[in-house]
């Protein structure tokens, strides 16, 4: 029997990655893999994250079952459409509000954002790896615990009956809904490039995510003037509007109106994220090996 | 003659330790606050910028009653007291622990526990009480504010006891935030890595937005027993509005000084697992 020699050193394994004809896709492959690893290694810090998607939206959702009576329906929901809307925002709040614009802001700070800005790939490719890697984490917690949620809310529980059209819409509009969020929340990460202290910034944006993305209430509990701000700002297409996709309640008009609005979100935001990170490096001065 | 420094002059009974304590801890006080007086400007921006997600808090959660009546036996008035309560609570508790629970983790990894632990004070004390967030006073007083506001709506005139049992069940609900929370943290010295563990505490914390009357079975048994969420909230609110229970007041008592001294025993074990990691 032979021993492996005991001053071997361990080598990575190479994953290797098919060939392709898509331009920067093995390249991101290889980030996506190496930001998982880097990920898994973070997983319990995760947790944690993760019980901010969980337990905010289910404190309101307790509020709520001690409110209704018998037969209510409150702000068009009744009681089993309250605990569905509660959970599905949990889901999607989790695996779709991403969080580019603290890496962001801590290398432009440092000085350590050149190196990003050198590399020979998409910044957003880059980011976007980073960022999805990390809701590979999270679905470890969501999937137990949303196993959890469905068997104490059993009773409150339907498969939500709508036509394969909403279905489609509901598909197509939860990559735009973390795209939607995901551009928004680069370009806030680029106003580092400006402010020094962008945390209390960043706070006071997720105060108004938490308003108009309907994590706290339904966006149709709210009062008209919120709802009326709401309706001139990107979050209510984060993923408020995938759950009512569900809800079947939109007619084939409302749908396509829904979508194009979101799409316009998505590209509009990216926009607004390539304009402000290029007025941004003009002034970038780093100072970061 | 050469003065002696009482405070590091080794104590040998209960109240001289006591005495000695107090004053070690007034001296973190004046040194955070001093620190706090240089930056004017901002610790003047932190306080008002507490006071307004406070002031959101509350607002969210009584958005509900735009929509409904109640929520199971609480009126808006009666919830605008118990988010009072939770403000005051958990406000007091990240003024007088948030820094250094949050700097905890460091101090493990960086093996500058050392300097706390070769201190002649005792280490849970020093870890625990190193920096005081003065600009959480702000939500506190705004807690105060909207308790009153709450009671005064309801047309109640709680009287002195009313107000000194408040006042003690509140405090309780501090140690008990404050064990739950240490303990918690405490989680690194297995772990390692975990900078993020003082986070833990804000989002579970705020499930005390919720009167433990509404919840139903085991659920809300966990948060008055287990998790002794209600103490944050529920049972401080339940005194001011007059209708506490009898067994509330000794049980959080005991449960807090039960709870602390459990966390000092957890500190003591994790230590054990604590090898130093500065030069």
């Amino acid at each position: 029997m032979t021993t492996a020699p005991t001053n071997m050193v361990a080598r990575p394994v190479a994953v290797e990655f098919p060939r392709s004809s898509f331009p920067g896709t093995r390249k991101f492959g290889r980030l996506l893999l190496a930001s998982w690893q880097d990920a898994l290694q973070y997983r319990l810090e995760g947790a944690v994250w993760f019980l901010y998607d969980l337990l905010p939206p289910m404190g309101m959702l307790l509020l709520w079952l001690g409110a209704y009576r018998p037969g209510d329906t409150v702000a068009g929901y009744d009681v089993a459409g309250m605990v569905q809307y509660y959970l599905g925002v949990i889901a999607l709040r989790t695996l779709l509000n991403p969080h580019p614009e603290w890496d962001i802001a801590e290398k432009i700070a440092k000085g350590t954002y050149g190196q990003i800005l050198l590399r020979p790939m998409s910044i957003v490719g880059y980011h976007l790896a980073g960022e999805v890697a990390w809701k590979v984490v999270r679905l470890l917690w969501l999937l137990p615990s949303m196993a959890i949620c469905i068997a104490i809310f059993w009773d409150y529980l339907q498969t939500p009956v709508v036509s394969p059209l909403h279905w489609t819409a509901f598909a197509v509009s939860i990559p735009m809904g973390y795209l939607t969020a995901f551009f928004l929340k680069m370009t806030m990460g680029y106003v580092a490039f400006w402010a020094t202290n962008t945390e209390g910034i960043f706070v006071f944006m997720i105060s108004l995510e938490m308003v108009f993305t309907g994590n706290f209430l339904p966006l149709q509990a709210m009062p008209d003037w919120v709802r009326m701000i709401g309706d001139w700002l990107p979050y209510r297409y984060f993923y408020f509007f995938s759950t009512q996709i569900l809800r079947g309640t939109f007619t084939e008009a409302e749908l396509a109106t829904g979508i194009l609005t979101q799409l316009a979100w998505v590209i509009g935001g990216y926009i607004m994220m390539r304009i402000v990170r290029t007025a941004g490096i003009r002034r970038y001065a780093a100072f970061g090996g | 003659m050469a003065t002696v420094d009482t405070a590091f002059v080794p104590a040998t009974t209960f109240w001289h330790q006591l005495r000695r304590y107090l004053r070690l801890y007034g001296a973190v006080a004046r040194y955070c606050l001093a620190r706090d007086l240089e930056y004017r400007t901002n610790m003047v921006f932190n306080l008002f910028r507490e006071a307004f997600y406070a002031g959101l808090q509350v607002m969210f959660v009584n958005l509900i009653y735009l929509n409904v009546k109640s929520v199971g036996d609480w009126s808006s008035d009666q919830m605008l007291v118990l988010m009072g309560s939770y403000t005051i609570v958990t406000n007091l508790t990240y003024c007088l622990f948030w820094e250094t629970m949050t700097g905890l983790s460091g101090l493990v990894n960086t093996g500058e526990l050392d300097l706390v632990l070769t201190k002649p004070v005792n280490g849970q004390f020093l870890v625990s009480v190193r920096r005081i967030a003065f600009m959480n006073l702000a939500p506190v007083a705004f807690g105060f504010g909207i308790a009153s506001y709450g009671i005064t709506r309801l047309g109640l005139q709680p009287g002195l006891l009313d107000i000194l049992s408040y006042l003690i069940l509140c405090g309780c609900g501090v140690a008990l935030c404050y064990a739950m929370w240490f303990s918690s943290v405490l989680l690194v010295f297995w772990t390692g890595r975990m900078q993020n563990i003082a986070a833990v505490f804000e989002p579970v914390v705020s499930m005390a937005r919720v009167p433990t009357d509404v919840l139903r079975g085991p659920i809300r048994l966990a948060f008055t027993f287990v998790v002794p969420l209600a103490f944050a909230g529920t049972v401080p609110a339940r005194a001011l509005l007059g209708v506490g229970e009898a067994w509330h007041m000794p049980f959080a008592i005991v449960a807090s000084v039960g709870a602390v001294f459990a966390s000092n025993k957890l500190w003591k074990r994790a230590l054990r697992e604590y090898s130093s990691a500065s030069s």
